[in-house]
């Protein structure tokens, strides 16, 4: 299956928001089932750790369940979920980089001596020949800007529509095109970098 | 390595997506996420994880009791000063002197 040629999104349906909403144990596990696949494989794109993004999939579930109630479908929900799942994964990275930086810190006083090395990331979903080539993609990824990351992964990654892309950024289509455009560039700069030393 | 062959590999790294899977998770894991619900919900319930009330509780209590702290400090100065000058009314009435110290006055 390829992700671009997938849109199983489930009916929008109001019925099936209101047993949501009324944590209906069935629609809620049928919402996780119909979902995980893509809150997961954003997240993974993003923390780029297949742990941390389970326990990040599990956390977005139970933020959705928490604040279903307050959905008032303005957005498809969707659209909702994934704002949900990538506003998770940047606090994540956020605090993932804080405690690097914390570590970092207590490694130049002495008061701490784990050096953390920085292991290669393979994305479940590559072929094997594009492995190697991918790995040094997405470690590239990661020097991105928010919003170019975003934009990119969601796209690329996930293969969402532009359209898509832009209801969920709340940006119009041009933004999300201008983004995918300097993410690329400043991805092509990062990896002549890479491969000149 | 020339210019051509990392232009080639930087090609390759940026295609290298192209036809990426979805990455997937087990369809027991809703069983996980169904537990995290469930061991949230208990805790919440709980009277451990809301500071919050606990601190709005104190702050009241804390105010309560300075409040009936300086009521009843008033109160008692008010109560001594009634006290006070009903006793130096009485005296002023018979013609009694109040301070103890003149029991001891010989000359008076």
């Amino acid at each position: 299956m390829h992700l671009n040629n997938k849109h199983p999104f489930l009916p929008e349906n109001t019925d099936f928001i209101e047993l949501l909403k009324k944590a209906d144990q069935e629609a809620f596990a049928q919402l996780v089932v119909e979902y995980q696949d893509h809150v997961f494989n954003t997240a993974i794109s993003i923390v780029q750790h297949i742990q941390d993004a389970e326990d990040l999939t599990q956390e977005v579930f139970v933020q959705v369940f928490k604040s279903v109630k307050e959905f008032r479908g303005d957005a498809k929900l969707s659209t909702w979920i994934y704002r949900i799942a990538l506003t998770k994964a940047l606090e994540w990275e956020r605090k993932k980089k804080a405690k690097k930086a914390i570590s970092y810190f207590k490694n130049l006083v002495g008061l701490e001596n784990n050096e953390q090395e920085v292991v290669d990331f393979y994305h479940p979903g590559i072929a094997l020949d594009n492995k190697e080539s991918a790995a040094v993609l997405f470690k590239a990824l990661q020097t991105l800007p928010s919003n170019q990351k975003i934009a990119f992964v969601l796209i690329k990654v996930e293969g969402l529509s532009y359209q898509e892309v832009s209801a969920i950024m709340k940006k119009n289509i041009k933004s999300i095109e201008g983004l995918i455009q300097r993410a690329k560039s400043n991805l092509r700069q990062v990896l002549e970098k890479q491969y000149s030393k | 390595m020339s210019q051509e062959q990392i232009n080639k590999r930087v090609e390759d790294a940026l295609n290298s997506i192209e036809g990426i899977q979805s990455a997937t998770l087990s369809p027991f894991f809703k069983t996980r996420i169904w537990a995290a619900i469930s061991n949230r919900e208990e805790t919440e319930n709980t009277w451990q994880v809301k500071p919050v009330l606990l601190i709005a509780v104190s702050v009241c209590l804390i105010i309560m009791n300075a409040i009936l702290f300086t009521n009843l400090s008033y109160n008692n100065s008010t109560e001594k000063n009634i006290d006070q000058s009903s006793i130096a009314q009485f005296s002023k009435e018979y013609n009694l002197n109040t301070y103890t110290n003149n029991l001891y006055d010989i000359e008076q």
